[in-house]
C-alpha cells in the first residue's frame, strides 16, 4: 500500500530518485517506492527487449561415468549442440534434449527425478543467451557432484569435486558477445543426490543480492546522510538501519515496516531485560531499579501500539518507544561491558601484580565512566532524550578503555608476533567447510590467503607476509612446538589440485609438501606437529563416503614420519576425524563423527588418543545430544581434562558456533562438563536437542585459542554483516577486537614462538602384528549392563561395521532402518564367571561388542565402535563404565586364566552378515513351506521395483530392533533383546509346529541383535558395484606402513 | 582384630651411647640439604627442621627466613615439640635413638635408644609421654617426655612412620606404611593401629584394600575423626595403562574413631591427572584445613575437612561407584585445591590457622603457603650444590613428573627402593600370573631382573619400568642417574643383629645350618649377595605361572621385604622354609628341628 499523500513528480529515472521530506524516514520512504516503481518499469522493460535473454534450459543424459572417469570422457554435446539429435547414452539407453521451464535460474534443481539412469551418471545443461551488445555478466554455479562450465565452446570451469548441489558453489566471469552465446554445462554424478545451480546474480537474485539494487539504496543513504546530519538523525538511521526497518527488499509499505519498527521494539526490551538480569546479578537488583521501572513503561507502550500496527501513522507512534529502547538498552549493554572490563582488570592485577601496568588508572577511568553511564540511565528515566553524542562518546570511551587496559595493557598479549590467516574473499563463507565436509569438498582455488604475522596490540600495524597464495586454498595452521615452522593445508597444482600437508618457516624459507606419496586421487590435510617430531594428519585415502550425501569424502587420521614416509591409518571411522591437537600431557584430542543406529544429527563427539594411535577413548560428549558438535578443541594450559572448542550444529553454520570450555572431568556427557559458554557469564545451560545448533545467533566464533584458563584469541563474526576478524575473549564476557580487515577473514590465531613441547608417550604398538589384546576387568561395572544379575553374561559378540565407497551416499543402503553399515561378524570371545573377558581381536578394525546371554541373545547394544592398533594391549574396566570410575580394589579378575582367548567363529569365517545368505536359509527350511505368497511371503525373489528382497520386506517388521535413529543416550539394558521381538515369541509360543534348530535360532537372533542387516557386502548393497573404489582401498590399504611390517613380519 | 595389651617393659634404658661400625645410610649422603621433618614453635616464629642428610635439626627464624643455628642429630627422621616450645624431641633414624633438645640452649641435652629405626615421634596432649615409631622392629615406644625413660612397647603391623594421640590423649594412632598379608589373598591392605592407651589394647582398621605406602596420620580436633593418607593400589589387575588410575591412585581415608571403622575413603587425584606419593598431613589448629603434601608430583592439596565429611555423608549407597573408586568426586565436590608447594619432593607439613610450612625434601627449602595455596615464602636450609647423579636418580626415583599424567613414581611400588607389599600382574610374562613387588636393593648387582628374569640387566629394568610402568620416555639423563641411584643403594641394619653388625648366638647356629651343604641353602643363596643368580624350580609353581623354574632373590633385608616367594603367597620365613616345602625342593628342610628351624629363620631375618 503506497501512502497517497506521495506523488512523484519526478522523472522515473536514477537520476532523480531521492524525494526530499521534512524527515529522513519520510524522504527515504518517498524515495524508496520511487525506485521500486523504477525497478519494475526496467523489469519490465528489460522482459520486453532485455539487454540480455537468457533462454530456456535444455537437459540431455544419462551419459555413463561407472568407471568414475566420465568427468574427463568427451560426450556428444561437448562437441555439438543439435537440439533435435539423439545419441546413445549409458546402458544402452537414449540420450535426448529435452527442453526445462522448470529449471529457473536461482534456484537449485535435482535432476535425479528426470532420468532413469542417475548413478554413475552425466547429464548436460544447454541454453542460449542473447546480448543486445558485447557484456560481461558473473555466472553463479552450484553442482552435484562435478561442474564443467562452457562459453560459446571456451571452458570456464572444472571441478571434479564430490558435493551436494547449493547456490554459488563456483563463479566465473561470462564473457557475452553481441548476439547469441552459448552456455554449456556437464553436471557429473557419482552416486545419490544430482543437481545444479545457476544464477546471473550472487545468492541467487534476491533483490538483496542485487548489485544495482544495493548501489541505489545505499546511493539513497548516502544522500540522506548528507542532508540529515543531525546526531539525533545519525543515530536513527544507525539504529534503524541495524534493526533492519529499511531491508534491502522492503516493499514500500508502511505496516510491513511498523511490524519491523515493531518486533525492535521488543527486541530491545527484551534484550534489555536480559543484560539487566545480568547487571542485577553483578551489582544488586538497587543498582538496576530505575531502568527496570523504564523498561515496564517502554513494555506498556509496545503492547498497546500492538493492534494498530496496519494503522496509517502507527510506524511514527512506534519510533519514539523504539529509539527509546534503543537507546536504554546500548546504555545497560555498554554498562555491562564496563562490569565485564572491570572483572578482567580486577583479574590481571591479581594475577600478574606489577607486571600489569596501570591497573589504578583503569579503575579510576571505569568508575568515572560508570558515572556517565549512570547518569544517562536516570536521564532517559526522567523522560529525557538520551543524548545521542553523549551516548556514543560514552561507548567509545568504554571501547578505548577496553583497548588500553585489555589489549595494550594485558601483559598475556605481550608475546610479541601473533600468526594469522587473512584470506580473501572474507565475505560469504571464506573457507569453513559445511560440518559434514571436509577440505576435500570445498573450492580449491578462487581464495587470496597470506599466513601472516601481526602485533596484537597494534591494530593498525602492517601484517607482515609468512607464506601467501594467490589462488589456492590455505589453512589449518599447526606451529612446531620450537615455534619455527608451520605446517598447512594447500592444494597441489603437482597433485591435481588435491590437498597436501605443507610445512614453511615462520621466516618464511624452506617451503616443503610434507605429504609426499605420489597419488592424486586423495587429499591430505588438517596436520598437526606431535611431540616426538611425527606428524598426525587427516586424509581421505580411506576412500570413504559421508554415508548420508556420498559425495563428500570422508578424511580420517593418519600417522607420518616428519619426512612424509610411513603413513600409517589410525583411526577407522565411519565419518570423519578433524582437528587433531596435542593435549599437555601427550595425548591428542580430536573430533570423531559417526553415526551407527544412533540418531545421526547429534554425535560429533571430542575423542582422544595416545599419538600412535592407541587408546582411543570417548574425552567428551559420548551419548550425547548436546553438545552436538565440537570443533577446534585445544587444552587449557596446566589442565588435562579441560579444552576450549567450538560448539556447532550438526547442519547449519559451517564449522561456527559458540565457544565453551568444556571440564572432562566435571562429567563427560552433555552439559555436565560444559563449564561455560563465552560470552555467557550469567546463562544457565541447559540440554538442548538441536540440529542446527547456533544457528543464526550473533555472534559466531571460529578458532579459538587460550591464552591462559581465562583468555582467548578468537577469530569472530560479531554479525552478519561484519568481517570475520581477530578479537580477544575473556570468561568476563569481554570481547574486544584486535584486528578486522575490511574484505578479508582474519582466523587460526596462534602466538609465535616456542610452547613446551608435551611429554612423548613411550609408543605401544608392534606394527608386525595383526593383532592386540583385549583385557575386560568385570562386564557388569558401569552403566551398561547395570542392574543385569551376574552370571547372565556368558560371551561377546564381536561385528565390525564396514564403510561405504566414495559415491555411495543413502540411507537405506544396507537394510532397511538398520544402521548405515555393512556389518561383518566376527564371532564370539568368553567371558568369565567373574565378569573378566580377555581375548585377541583384529588390529586397525571397528569392533562393536554385544555382551550375550546364555540363549545368545544381546542384552546391550554398542551402537559405535572402538579400534586397537597392532600389538596394543587395550583395556576397560567393564561395559560402558563412567570415565570417571576406577577398578575396583581388591577384587582379582581373571585370577585362573593367563591365555587370551581368539575369537570363537560364527558357523564359518568372518563375513558380511547378508540376509540372503544368513537369514533365507532358516526361512527356506522352515517357513516358505507355507509362506509363499500373499501378505507373508519368505520367497528371496527381489521385491519389483526395490533393492531388498520379498522374504525381507516381509521379515523385518516382525522384529522390535534400535532401527537407524534409537535414542542417543545410553539404552536401558535388555531394551532390545531379541525376546522383545514378535517373531521370537510367536515361535517360542509355538507356531504351527515349527521347530527350529539351535543353529537356526541362533541365525535369527543375531540377525535381529544386529538391527536386520539385508547386504552383507558392498556390491550387494549398492545397484552398481563400486569395482574401482573397492579395488583402490586395497591399493591404498597396502601402502601402508602397518600393512607393509605385517607383511615383512611375516615373510620373516 | 585386637592384639594384646602393650608389652610392658620392665625398665628402660637411658644411655647416651657412642657408635660405630654402622651399615650405610639408607640415603644418598652428601653435603646437600634434605628437610624430612619440621614443627613450628608455638608462637609460630621458629621452625625446627629435620635435615636428614646434613644430620642436623635448622632451627629457622620465620621473620628473616634464615637458618639462626642448628642442633646434630645424625640421620633425623621424626620431630616432636613441647607445648611450651622449650623441648624438642628428635628420632635419629641412623642412631636408633630419640634426642632431647634444649631449644633455648640449641643442644642435646638427653639422648635414649629407641629400637631399629625410630622415625615419627609424637606427644601426649599432657606433654608427659613420648611415643616413637620405629620402623624396622614394627612398634612403637613408649616414653616419659622428661626423662625419656622407655614405659611401654606398642607392637604394630609394619614398618610405622607416623603416630598421633587423639587430642583427649585416650587414643595412640599409628600408620602403618606397608601392608602384611599374603598377596593370594584379594583383600590384603594397609591398616592403621589404634591404641587404646587406658589399656584396652589395640585394634587393627584396614585403610581400604590395596592400601599401601601410608603416609601421615592426623586426627579431627573434636577427636572423632582419623584422616590418613595413602595409595590405593589397584593390584588385582594387570597394569596395562596408567588412565584413569588403572595402576595405582592417591588416596585419603577417613577412619570413625568411636566406631574404630573405617568411614569411607576418598581419591585426591584427578581424572588426567594423578596426585602421587601422598606423604605429609597437617590440620590447622581450628580444625578446618588439611593440608596433604604429594612428593611424587611437588604438590600440596588444601582439604576442607568439613565438605570431605559432608561429600562422605552424601555419597549414594545405591552408586554405581564407589567413593574410593571415583577420580572425579573430590574434583566435583569442590573439596580441595591442588598448588604446587615451591619446591622438590614435600614430605612435611605444618600447619597454622592462616596457611602452612612445607619441607621440599630434594629442594632443601621450607615454602610458606597462605591458606589460598600462595607461595609466600621461600626458606632455604642452605646453599643446595648441583646434585650428583645418586641424588638426581633418588629424585627422579621419587618423581611422578616423569610418568604418564603424574599417576605414580617408581617409589610407589619400590618405597625407598624396597617394597610395596604387594603384588602386580606385569605383561612382561603373560598374565594372570601376579609377582610379589620386589626390593630393588642389590638389583644391580644381581641380574637378571624380575621373578623370571626376563630383564637382564638393572638398566634394562629401568627403562622397562619408565616405558611400560609410567608410560614414560626417559632420556639418558634420567636412565643414568636412576641407575646410579639404584646402584649406590645400600642394606640398612638389620633390626636383628647388633649395632655393630654381629650377629646374634641365635642367628650365628643359623648361619651354621644355612651353610650345611645338606640343608643346602648357600648353594643357591651362597653370600656376599646371597643368590647365585641363577634359575631354579623350587616347588613353588603356582597354578597360574606359566613356567616353574624362578630368578634366585637375594636374601638381604629379608627382615623387611614380606611376603616371600615370586608371588608373595608366603608372609613368613617359616611358611617358606616349612610348609611350602613339603619336598625339599627349596633346601633340604624337612630333617631339621623346630629349633633349627628358629635358628635358621634367625638368621634369615640378620642378613
Amino acid at each position: 500500500m503506497l501512502a497517497a499523500s506521495v506523488v512523484l513528480a519526478q522523472p522515473l529515472d536514477e537520476a532523480h530518485l531521492y524525494a526530499k521530506q521534512d524527515t529522513w524516514q519520510d524522504t527515504l520512504a518517498a524515495s524508496w517506492r520511487h525506485l521500486i516503481k523504477l525497478e519494475q518499469a526496467e523489469g519490465d522493460a528489460a522482459a520486453a527487449t532485455g539487454p540480455l535473454a537468457l533462454g530456456p534450459w535444455h537437459v540431455i543424459g544419462s551419459f555413463g561415468n561407472s568407471d568414475g572417469q566420465g568427468f574427463a570422457a568427451v560426450y556428444p554435446p561437448e562437441t555439438e549442440i543439435a537440439l533435435d539429435k539423439t545419441y546413445s547414452g549409458m546402458s544402452k539407453s537414449e540420450a535426448k534434449w529435452r527442453r526445462m521451464d522448470s529449471f529457473v535460474d536461482g534456484k537449485v534443481h535435482t535432476l535425479n527425478q528426470h532420468f532413469r539412469l542417475t548413478e554413475w551418471a552425466i547429464a548436460y545443461l544447454y541454453r542460449k543467451i542473447t546480448a543486445r551488445e558485447a557484456m560481461e555478466i558473473t555466472g553463479y554455479f552450484g553442482s552435484d557432484d562435478g561442474l564443467v562450465v562452457w562459453l560459446n565452446g571456451e571452458k570456464l570451469i572444472s571441478e571434479d569435486v564430490p558435493r551436494g548441489p547449493s547456490p554459488d558453489q563456483s563463479k566465473a566471469p561470462l564473457k557475452l558477445k553481441a548476439g547469441d552465446n552459448h552456455l554449456l554445462l556437464k553436471i557429473v554424478n557419482r552416486t545419490g543426490g544430482w543437481g545444479f545451480y545457476f544464477s546471473t546474480k550472487p545468492g541467487g537474485g534476491n533483490s538483496a543480492e542485487n548489485p544495482t539494487h544495493r548501489r541505489r539504496v545505499s546511493a539513497l543513504w548516502d544522500r540522506l546522510r548528507a542532508d540529515f546530519v543531525s546526531p539525533d538523525d545519525r543515530l536513527a538511521m544507525q539504529t534503524e538501519s541495524a534493526d533492519g526497518v529499511w531491508p534491502l527488499d522492503w516493499d514500500g509499505t508502511e505496516p510491513a515496516q511498523s511490524r519491523r519498527l515493531h518486533g525492535a521494539l521488543g527486541a530491545h526490551v527484551s534484550g534489555s531485560r536480559e543484560v539487566l538480569a545480568g547487571l542485577s546479578h553483578d551489582l544488586g537488583e538497587a543498582a538496576v531499579a530505575e531502568p527496570t521501572k523504564l523498561l515496564a513503561v517502554l513494555e506498556g507502550q509496545a503492547g498497546a501500539l500492538s493492534p494498530t500496527l496496519d494503522q496509517a501513522g502507527a510506524a511514527a507512534r512506534l519510533r519514539g518507544p523504539m529509539h527509546l529502547a534503543a537507546r536504554l538498552r546500548t546504555v545497560l549493554e555498554t554498562r555491562a561491558q564496563l562490569v565485564s572490563t572491570g572483572l578482567a582488570v580486577t583479574d590481571l592485577a591479581a594475577t600478574y601484580g606489577d607486571q600489569y601496568r596501570g591497573a589504578d588508572m583503569f579503575r579510576d577511568s571505569l568508575i568515572e565512566l560508570t558515572k556517565r553511564g549512570e547518569a544517562l540511565v536516570r536521564r532517559a528515566d526522567a523522560g529525557k532524550a538520551i543524548a545521542p553524542t553523549d551516548l556514543q562518546d560514552w561507548q567509545q570511551a568504554v571501547a578505548a578503555l577496553q583497548q588500553a587496559a585489555l589489549v595494550r595493557a594485558n601483559p598475556l598479549l605481550q608475546f610479541g608476533k601473533l600468526m594469522v590467516l587473512i584470506r580473501k574473499p572474507g565475505g560469504g563463507n571464506p573457507g569453513l567447510p559445511q560440518n559434514w565436509q571436509s577440505n576435500s569438498s570445498m573450492r580449491r582455488t578462487g581464495w587470496d590467503t597470506t599466513i601472516a604475522t601481526i602485533d596484537p596490540t597494534d591494530p593498525a600495524g602492517a601484517p607482515a607476509t609468512i607464506f601467501h597464495s594467490d589462488k589456492y586454498f590455505v589453512g589449518d595452521l599447526c606451529l612446531s612446538f620450537d615455534g619455527k615452522r608451520v605446517l598447512f593445508s594447500m592444494p597441489d597444482a603437482q597433485k591435481a589440485d588435491r590437498y597436501q600437508v605443507w610445512e614453511v618457516g615462520v621466516d618464511g624459507q624452506g617451503l616443503r609438501n610434507v605429504t609426499v606419496a605420489a597419488d592424486n586421487d586423495y587429499d591430505n590435510y588438517d596436520a598437526c606437529y606431535l611431540p616426538n617430531g611425527q606428524i598426525m594428519f587427516t586424509s581421505s585415502r580411506c576412500v570413504q563416503a559421508v554415508p548420508c550425501t556420498g559425495g563428500d569424502h570422508v578424511a580420517l587420521m593418519y600417522l607420518m614420519d616428519a619426512d612424509g614416509g610411513k603413513v600409517r591409518q589410525l583411526t577407522f571411522d565411519q565419518d570423519h576425524s578433524w582437528c587433531p591437537r596435542v593435549l599437555n600431557d601427550g595425548r591428542v584430542v580430536y573430533t570423531r563423527w559417526e553415526y551407527n543406529d544412533t540418531p545421526h544429527y547429534f554425535s560429533r563427539l571430542l575423542f582422544s588418543m595416545n599419538p600412535d594411535g592407541t587408546r582411543q577413548m570417548a574425552f567428551y560428549g559420548s551419548n550425547s545430544f548436546f553438545p552436538n558438535t565440537m570443533f577446534y578443541a585445544r587444552p587449557l594450559p596446566g589442565s588435562n581434562s579441560r579444552v576450549v572448542c567450538v560448539l556447532s550444529g550438526h547442519h547449519g553454520n559451517p564449522r561456527m558456533g559458540e565457544v565453551a570450555i568444556i571440564d572432562t572431568a566435571e562429567g563427560e556427557m552433555e552439559a555436565e562438563g560444559v563449564v561455560r559458554i563465552l560470552p555467557g557469564r550469567h546463562r544457565q545451560l541447559t540440554n538442548p536437542i538441536v540440529d542446527q545448533y547456533a544457528t543464526g545467533q550473533w555472534p559466531q566464533f571460529v578458532h579459538p585459542y587460550p591464552l591462559s584458563e581465562k583468555f582467548f584469541l578468537v577469530s569472530c563474526k560479531p554479525g552478519p554483516d561484519g568481517w570475520w576478524g581477530l578479537y580477544l575473549l575473556d570468561v568476563y564476557d569481554n570481547l574486544v577486537p584486535l584486528r578486522v580487515e575490511p574484505g578479508a577473514a582474519v582466523f587460526e590465531p596462534i602466538p609465535l614462538g616456542p610452547t613446551p613441547t608435551p611429554p612423548v608417550i613411550p609408543p605401544a604398538v608392534d606394527l608386525s602384528r595383526k593383532d592386540a589384546l583385549v583385557y575386560m576387568y568385570d562386564v557388569y561395572r558401569g552403566g551398561g549392563l547395570a542392574g543385569v544379575p551376574r552370571g547372565t553374561i556368558k560371551a561377546l559378540r564381536l561385528i565390525e561395521p564396514v564403510y561405504r565407497y566414495w559415491g555411495n551416499g543413502e540411507t537405506h543402503s544396507t537394510a532397511i532402518d538398520g544402521g548405515w553399515d555393512v556389518k561383518r561378524i566376527l564371532g564370539t570371545v568368553p567371558v568369565e564367571a567373574d565378569g573378566s573377558a580377555l581375548f585377541r581381536v583384529p588390529a586397525n578394525t571397528p569392533l562393536m561388542v554385544q555382551p550375550l546371554n546364555a540363549a545368545g541373545m544381546a542384552q546391550q547394544q554398542m551402537r559405535s565402535w572402538f579400534t586397537a592398533m597392532p600389538g596394543e594391549t587395550l583395556s576397560c574396566v567393564g561395559c560402558h563404565e563412567r570415565r570417571a570410575q576406577a577398578t575396583a580394589t581388591g577384587l582379582r579378575a581373571r585370577s585362573g586364566v593367563t591365555k587370551p582367548a581368539a575369537i570363537q567363529p560364527w558357523y564359518g569365517p568372518a563375513r558380511g552378515f547378508s540376509f540372503a545368505r544368513e537369514v533365507q536359509p532358516v526361512l527356506d527350511r522352515n517357513c516358505a513351506r507355507c509362506h509363499s505368497s500373499g501378505r507373508v511371503d519368505f520367497r528371496p525373489d527381489p521385491q519389483p521395483n526395490g533393492r531388498f528382497s520379498i522374504a525381507y520386506n516381509t521379515l523385518h517388521p516382525y522384529v522390535r530392533r534400535p532401527g537407524l535413529e534409537s535414542d542417543i543416550h545410553m539404552l536401558p539394558p535388555r531394551e532390545f533383546e531379541a525376546n522383545t521381538s514378535q517373531l521370537v515369541q510367536m515361535l517360542k509360543k509355538g507356531h504351527k509346529g515349527v521347530k527350529l534348530s539351535a543353529e537356526d535360532w541362533d541365525r535369527l537372533i543375531t540377525w535381529i541383535d544386529l538391527n536386520v542387516p539385508y547386504a552383507g557386502d558392498w556390491r550387494e548393497a549398492v545397484p552398481a558395484a563400486p569395482e574401482n573404489l573397492i579395488r583402490r582401498r586395497e591399493e591404498i590399504r597396502a601402502q601402508d606402513a602397518a600393512v607393509r611390517a605385517q607383511q615383512q613380519a611375516a615373510q620373516k | 582384630m585386637k592384639l594384646g595389651s602393650p608389652v610392658l617393659i620392665a625398665a628402660g634404658v637411658l644411655a647416651v651411647l657412642l657408635f660405630t661400625g654402622l651399615s650405610g645410610p639408607p640415603v644418598a649422603r652428601s653435603n646437600v640439604h634434605s628437610p624430612a621433618a619440621l614443627v613450628l614453635a608455638p608462637d609460630g616464629k621458629v621452625l625446627y627442621v629435620a635435615d636428614q642428610t646434613q644430620g642436623n635439626i635448622a632451627i629457622v627464624d620465620v621473620a628473616t627466613g634464615k637458618v639462626a643455628g642448628t642442633v646434630a642429630v645424625a640421620d633425623p627422621r621424626g620431630l616432636a615439640l613441647s607445648a611450651d616450645g622449650q623441648t624438642l624431641y628428635a628420632s635419629s633414624g641412623e642412631r636408633d635413638e630419640i634426642c632431647k633438645i634444649d631449644t633455648a640452649a640449641r643442644r642435646v641435652v638427653a639422648r635414649a635408644e629407641a629400637r631399629r629405626q625410630p622415625t615419627g615421634l609424637c606427644l601426649s596432649p599432657d606433654g608427659r609421654t613420648l611415643y616413637c615409631c620405629n620402623q624396622f622392629t614394627d612398634d612403637v615406644t613408649v616414653h616419659d617426655a622428661a626423662t625419656l625413660k622407655r614405659t611401654a612397647r606398642l607392637p604394630v603391623v609394619r614398618e610405622p612412620r607416623y603416630a598421633t594421640v587423639t587430642p583427649d590423649g585416650t587414643m595412640l594412632l599409628v600408620a602403618n606404611q606397608l601392608p602384611l598379608g599374603s598377596n593370594l589373598d584379594d583383600s590384603l591392605g594397609a591398616v592403621l593401629t589404634l591404641y587404646d592407651l587406658a589399656g584396652g589394647g589395640g585394634t587393627q582398621v584396614q585403610l581400604s584394600r590395596g592400601a599401601t605406602d601410608v603416609g601421615q596420620v592426623v586426627c579431627s580436633t573434636d577427636g572423632h575423626y582419623a584422616f590418613v593418607l595413602h595409595v590405593l593400589g589397584r593390584w588385582l589387575v594387570p597394569p596395562t595403562q596408567l588412565e584413569r588410575g588403572w595402576i595405582s591412585t592417591n588416596a585419603l581415608t577417613v577412619v570413625d574413631l568411636e566406631k574404630k571403622a573405617r568411614l569411607n575413603t576418598v581419591l585426591l587425584d584427578d581424572l588426567d591427572r594423578g596426585a602421587a606419593n601422598p606423604w605429609a598431613l597437617a590440620l590447622s589448629p581450628d580444625g578446618k584445613t588439611l593440608y596433604s603434601t604429594h612428593a611424587g608430583g611437588d604438590e600440596v592439596q588444601i582439604i576442607d575437612p568439613a565438605k570431605l565429611l559432608k561429600l562422605i555423608a552424601e555419597w549414594p549407597a545405591d552408586s554405581l561407584t564407589a567413593l574410593e573408586d571415583d577420580l572425579t568426586a573430590v574434583y566435583r565436590a569442590g573439596v580441595r585445591q591442588r598448588v604446587p608447594s615451591g619446591g622438590i619432593g614435600p614430605r612435611a607439613v605444618v600447619a597454622t590457622n592462616d596457611g602452612a610450612f612445607v619441607a621440599n625434601y630434594f629442594s632443601g627449602t621450607i615454602t610458606h603457603l597462605s591458606a589460598q595455596g600462595k607461595i609466600t615464602q621461600t626458606i632455604a636450609l642452605g646453599p643446595q650444590p648441583p646434585l650428583d647423579d645418586v641424588r638426581q636418580g633418588e629424585m627422579f626415583f621419587h618423581s611422578s613428573k616423569v610418568c604418564f599424567q603424574g599417576w605414580q613414581s617408581c617409589a610407589t611400588c619400590h618405597p625407598d627402593g624396597r617394597t610395596d607389599g604387594l603384588a602386580w600382574d606385569l605383561m612382561n610374562d603373560g598374565l594372570g600370573n601376579p609377582k610379589n613387588a620386589k626390593s630393588l636393593l642389590l638389583a644391580a648387582e644381581t641380574p637378571p631382573m624380575m621373578a623370571q628374569g626376563v630383564r637382564d640387566t638393572v638398566e634394562v629394568a629401568t627403562a622397562s619400568g619408565y616405558k611400560y610402568i609410567l608410560f614414560h620416555m626417559p632420556t639418558d639423563e634420567e636412565m643414568a642417574a636412576t641407575c646410579a641411584y639404584l646402584r649406590a643403594m645400600k642394606p640398612a641394619r638389620s633390626p636383628y643383629v647388633t649395632r655393630d653388625g654381629t650377629l646374634s648366638a641365635a642367628a650365628k647356629r643359623g648361619k651354621t645350618i644355612f651353610e650345611r651343604k645338606d640343608v643346602a641353602c648357600a648353594t643357591c643363596h651362597p653370600g656376599p649377595l646371597f643368590t647365585d643368580l641363577k634359575t631354579y624350580g623350587v616347588g613353588t609353581k603356582g597354578p597360574y605361572d606359566d613356567r616353574s623354574e624362578f630368578d634366585t632373590p637375594t636374601l638381604v633385608e629379608m627382615y623387611r621385604t614380606a611376603p616371600y616367594l615370586h608371588d608373595g603367597s608366603a608372609v613368613t620365613l617359616r611358611e617358606v622354609l616349612v610348609e611350602r616345602n613339603k619336598g625339599d625342593q627349596h633346601g633340604v628342610t624337612s630333617k631339621l628341628k623346630e629349633k633349627d628351624i628358629q635358628d635358621l629363620i634367625e638368621y634369615l631375618q640378620s642378613l
